[in-house]
C-alpha cells in the first residue's frame, strides 16, 4: 500500500484512541510497503537514502621521504604466491606496514546476509629502483608489486590478487653503475582494483564471503639472470580502501 | 531496518506531547518515528521489486568529474616570486617540508590538473592524477630545485609532493648537462582520500613552485598534465 490516506485531527474533534491511532498507522504502512510504481524517476534523493559507498581507511608508509624500503624476495611467477611465499610486505624504515586490517564484513549483494557489494582497492608506490650488484645491469631486473586480501573463513590466508599484479621495469639509465643515486627512477605506480564475492569464493573463501584486510606486497624479478635477487627500493607507498554497500542497490 | 513501528494509544491514557512529537520525529527513535522517511529507507520498504537507479535522483548519491589538457606548459624560474635559498638535498624533499607554509602563496596551480567542484552534502571524495615533468636545470646530482605538490582547498598536502628532477645529463663526450635523457622524465599517478569534506564549493590542484636551491636552479621546468579526477560519495551529515 503506497498510497497514504491521512485524516487530519480538525479542532473541536472528540479524539479517542482509534482515532488517533488510524491516521499514524496509515502513514506507518505506507512507509513500511511502499511501491515500486510509487516511486518516480528521481523520486529518491540524498535524504531519503543512505550512503551508497565511503572511504574504509587509507594508510601512509614513508611519507618522511627520507628512507626508503630494501626488499630482496624473489618473484616467482609459477608459484602460488600466497602469504609471504615470495612477498615482502611494502614497509618503511619504521616498521609501518602498508596494510588496513578491519572488523570482517561479508561481500555480495544477498540483503540477508551481506553489508557490502566490494570494495574498491587504490595503492601508489613510489619506485625507485631494482637493481643487482652485478654489471652490466641493463633493464633486466624489475620489481613487482601487488595487492593481497584476508578472508577469517578460510584459515586466515592472505591471498594474492593476481590481476593487481604490476611488473615495473628498471629503466635505469646508467647501467654500468648499480644503483647510483642519481639513476633510480622515480616512477609512481598506481593500482586499482575491485574486490568482489566472486575473488573470495575463488580463493576457497565462498561459505562466508567474509574479508578483514587488504595490504601492499613487493618482490624482485630477474628476468634473464639466476639469482642474485634484485634489490628493490621504494619510498612512499600509499593505500585506500573504499567500501561499496549493497542493500540500497538492485539485487 | 528501516520498518517503523509506532505504539497505538490507548484508550484512557493519558496524552503526551514528547510522545506525538517522537512519532513524527526524533531521530534517536530511528524505527519508532517517521524520522525514517529522512534517509533511512531501504529495501525492506519494499516489499516488491528493486531500488533501481532510475528512482534515484541523478547525482543524489554520487558524483565525478575531471580535467585534463594536451599543451606543453613551461615554467621558467621568472615566474616564481622570490623563492627562498634553502638547500634541497638531491631528490629529498624532507628537509623543504617545513618551509611549506611559507612558500604555499608561491605555489601556480597546474592548468589540466587543478579543478574546483561543488558538493551538495557532506561526502568522502577520492582525487587521482596523472601528470609528468621534465626539467633542464644544470644539476650536478639530478635534483633541479623544483616541487610539485598536491593542494586541497588551497592547503598543500605535505606528503603528497614530488620533485622535479633535471632531464639533462652529463655523458661523455658532451659535458655540462646536454644530454637529454629521455628516462628521466618523472610522472607521478597519485591518489589521495578525504572524508567528510564538507557541502559547498571546494578544489583540488597539483601546483608547482621552483626553489632556488643550490642546484643551479629551474631553467626550464616542462609539465604534461594529463588529469585530475575526483568522485565522491554523500555521507549522512553527523
Amino acid at each position: 500500500m503506497a498510497e497514504i490516506n491521512y485524516t487530519p485531527i480538525a479542532p473541536g474533534d472528540a479524539t479517542t484512541a482509534a482515532s488517533l491511532n488510524t491516521p499514524f498507522q496509515a502513514g506507518v504502512a505506507g512507509v513500511n510497503a511502499l511501491e515500486p510504481y510509487a516511486l518516480r524517476p528521481g523520486a529518491l534523493r540524498a535524504d531519503h537514502l543512505p550512503s551508497v559507498a565511503n572511504i574504509l581507511g587509507t594508510t601512509v608508509v614513508g611519507e618522511d621521504f627520507l628512507a626508503h624500503g630494501n626488499y630482496t624476495k624473489q618473484w616467482d611467477s609459477l608459484a602460488p604466491n600466497n602469504d609471504l611465499t615470495d612477498w615482502d610486505i611494502v614497509a618503511d624504515s619504521t616498521g609501518k606496514q602498508l596494510s588496513l586490517t578491519w572488523t570482517p564484513f561479508r561481500l555480495g549483494m544477498d540483503v540477508a546476509v551481506h553489508r557490502y557489494a566490494a570494495i574498491l582497492v587504490l595503492v601508489n608506490v613510489h619506485y625507485l629502483s631494482s637493481t643487482e650488484n652485478v654489471i652490466p645491469t641493463q633493464g633486466i631486473s624489475d620489481a613487482v608489486i601487488s595487492v593481497q586480501f584476508r578472508q577469517p573463513g578460510a584459515g586466515a590466508t592472505w591471498w594474492t590478487l593476481n590481476r593487481a599484479t604490476r611488473l615495473c621495469s628498471q629503466r635505469a639509465h646508467r647501467p654500468t653503475l648499480p644503483d647510483p643515486v642519481n639513476e633510480r627512477t622515480y616512477q609512481d605506480i598506481p593500482i586499482r582494483a575491485l574486490i568482489t564475492k566472486d575473488d573470495l569464493v575463488q580463493f576457497g573463501g565462498g561459505g562466508t564471503h567474509a574479508i578483514d584486510g587488504v595490504r601492499v606486497v613487493v618482490a624482485g624479478n630477474d628476468i634473464i639472470n639466476a639469482p642474485p635477487v634484485p634489490l628493490v627500493m621504494l619510498r612512499e607507498g600509499r593505500l585506500t580502501v573504499l567500501r561499496i554497500r549493497s542493500g540500497g542497490l538492485p539485487t | 531496518m528501516a520498518t517503523i513501528t509506532i505504539p497505538n494509544f490507548v484508550a484512557g491514557q493519558t496524552t503526551d506531547a514528547d510522545t506525538v512529537a517522537s512519532d513524527f520525529y526524533d531521530a534517536a527513535n530511528a524505527t519508532g518515528s517517521f524520522e525514517v522517511i529522512n534517509g533511512n529507507l531501504d529495501l525492506t520498504n519494499l516489499p516488491t521489486g528493486d531500488l533501481t537507479r532510475e528512482m534515484i535522483q541523478p547525482g543524489a548519491l554520487t558524483g565525478a568529474g575531471g580535467t585534463s589538457g594536451t599543451a606543453n606548459l613551461d615554467y621558467f624560474r621568472s615566474l616564481f616570486e622570490s623563492p627562498p635559498t634553502t638547500a634541497v638535498g638531491e631528490e629529498t624533499i624532507g628537509p623543504d617540508q617545513d618551509a611549506v607554509d611559507d612558500n604555499k602563496g608561491r605555489y601556480l596551480a597546474i592548468p589540466g590538473a587543478s579543478k574546483s567542484f561543488y558538493l551538495p552534502y557532506v561526502a568522502d571524495a577520492i582525487f587521482t592524477w596523472t601528470i609528468m615533468w621534465g626539467n633542464d636545470a644544470n644539476s650536478p646530482t639530478g635534483f633541479s630545485g623544483t616541487l610539485l605538490r598536491l593542494f586541497v582547498d588551497g592547503v598543500p598536502v605535505n606528503e603528497q609532493v614530488r620533485t622535479v628532477a633535471t632531464t639533462h645529463f652529463t655523458e661523455a663526450p658532451m659535458t655540462t648537462h646536454a644530454a637529454f635523457m629521455l628516462q628521466r622524465g618523472r610522472y607521478w599517478s597519485g591518489h589521495h582520500a578525504v572524508t567528510g569534506l564538507t557541502p559547498g564549493h571546494h578544489s583540488v590542484s597539483i601546483r608547482i613552485f621552483g626553489a632556488a636551491g643550490t642546484q643551479g636552479g629551474p631553467k626550464q621546468s616542462r609539465v604534461w598534465a594529463r588529469s585530475m579526477r575526483y568522485f565522491y560519495f554523500m555521507q549522512p551529515p553527523e
